[in-house]
C-alpha cells in the first residue's frame, strides 16, 4: 500500500510535469490563472509560477528566474519536503525531516514568503 | 510546571500530566515519573521539582508526624530497570501536512495555506515539549487549511479549464 502510494505521488508529479512542459501557460486559455491578481491586480508570491516551469522546463533557467525569483527559494524547500515526508523511509527519513521542518526554516520560509510578496509589487520583480 | 509521565500501579504509562497535578492523578514520592529531558524513570519523590509539591503537601497534613520520606530515601527497586529506563514510548509525532501548506502558497495564490504553514510550524514545537493533545489539535488545523487551499485550487482551476474549452468553442 505504502509503495502504492509512492508511485502515485511519482506519477502526479511527472503528469503536472509533463502538461507544464507541452503547455505553454502565456498562450493556453485552460490553465489556472492568479485569483489575487485577477480580484486586486497585485501580483500574489506564487504569480508566474506555472510560467516559470514551463521555462525550466525548456531549458530556459533566466526565464524562469524572471518569472519567479521566490521559486529559488521554494521550491528546493518543496522538494526537500517531498522527499523527506512522502518518498523516504527510515532512518534517512528521520533525519531530513529533523532539518526540513525544523521551526527556525519554516518561519524563515514565511518572512521571504511575505517579503517577496511586498518587494515584487513594490519594485515590479 | 512541565508535563510529567507516570507509572500507575500497575505499572502502565500514563500522562503526560502537569507536575503540580501529579498528586491529584495518587502520585507518591515513590511512583516512577518521567519527562521531556530526563535520562530514566526517576522515584517522583527525588524530582527535585516535585519533591518541593511533595514536602508542603507533608508540612500541611501531617504536622505531626516526622518526614515520611526525603529526596534521598532509598528506593526499592520494585521495578526492572530494563524495561523503564528508557524514555516513554509517546504516539509517534502527528503529521504536520507542511507539503501541502507549501503547495497551497506557491499554487493556489490564496492565504489558506499560510495559515497552515503557521500550524504546522507549531505542531513539532508542541509535540517536542510532551503537549500531544495540543500537538494534535494543531495538526487538525494545519490540516483543515490545507484543503481548504486544495479545493479551492482545484474549484478554480476546473473554473478555467472550462472558460478555456468555451473559448476554444467560440474560435471554432
Amino acid at each position: 500500500m505504502i509503495r502504492n502510494k509512492r508511485w502515485l505521488i511519482a506519477a502526479v508529479i511527472v503528469a503536472i510535469g509533463l502538461l507544464l512542459f507541452i503547455f505553454d501557460p502565456v498562450q493556453t486559455q485552460w490553465s489556472p490563472k492568479c485569483v489575487v491578481k485577477a480580484v486586486t491586480g497585485y501580483d500574489c508570491p506564487g504569480c508566474g509560477f506555472q510560467r516559470a516551469a514551463h521555462a525550466v522546463l525548456h531549458g530556459r533557467f533566466m526565464d524562469a528566474v524572471h518569472y519567479n525569483l521566490f521559486l529559488l527559494v521554494a521550491l528546493p524547500y518543496l522538494f526537500l519536503l517531498v522527499l523527506s515526508d512522502w518518498l523516504l523511509r527510515g532512518k534517512a527519513q528521520a533525519q531530513l525531516k529533523r532539518f526540513t521542518h525544523h521551526r527556525y526554516w519554516i518561519w524563515t520560509y514565511l518572512v521571504l514568503f511575505f517579503t517577496w510578496w511586498i518587494l515584487r509589487n513594490l519594485l515590479g520583480l | 510546571m512541565e508535563q510529567y509521565f507516570y507509572l500507575d500501579v500497575n505499572k502502565v504509562q500514563q500522562g503526560p500530566v502537569d507536575g503540580s497535578q501529579l498528586v491529584k492523578f495518587g502520585v507518591t514520592p515513590t511512583t516512577l515519573v518521567w519527562k521531556q529531558g530526563m535520562a530514566q524513570w526517576t522515584p517522583a519523590g527525588q524530582v527535585p521539582e516535585l519533591a518541593a509539591i511533595f514536602n508542603v503537601l507533608e508540612e500541611v497534613q501531617q504536622p505531626q508526624q516526622g518526614p515520611q520520606f526525603g529526596p534521598q530515601v532509598a528506593q526499592p527497586n520494585f521495578y526492572n530497570q530494563q524495561t523503564y529506563n528508557q524514555p516513554p514510548q509517546m504516539p509517534p509525532p502527528p503529521d504536520n501536512y507542511l507539503v501541502w501548506a507549501i503547495l497551497a502558497t506557491i499554487c493556489c495564490c490564496l492565504p489558506f495555506g499560510v495559515v497552515s504553514i503557521v500550524y504546522a510550524a507549531r505542531v513539532n514545537g508542541l509535540y517536542q515539549m510532551g503537549q500531544y493533545q495540543e500537538a494534535l489539535a494543531a495538526s487538525n488545523s494545519a490540516k483543515t487549511w490545507a484543503i481548504a487551499a486544495a479545493i479551492c485550487g482545484v474549484v478554480i482551476g476546473i473554473i478555467y479549464f472550462f472558460i478555456g474549452l468555451m473559448q476554444g468553442f467560440m474560435r471554432m
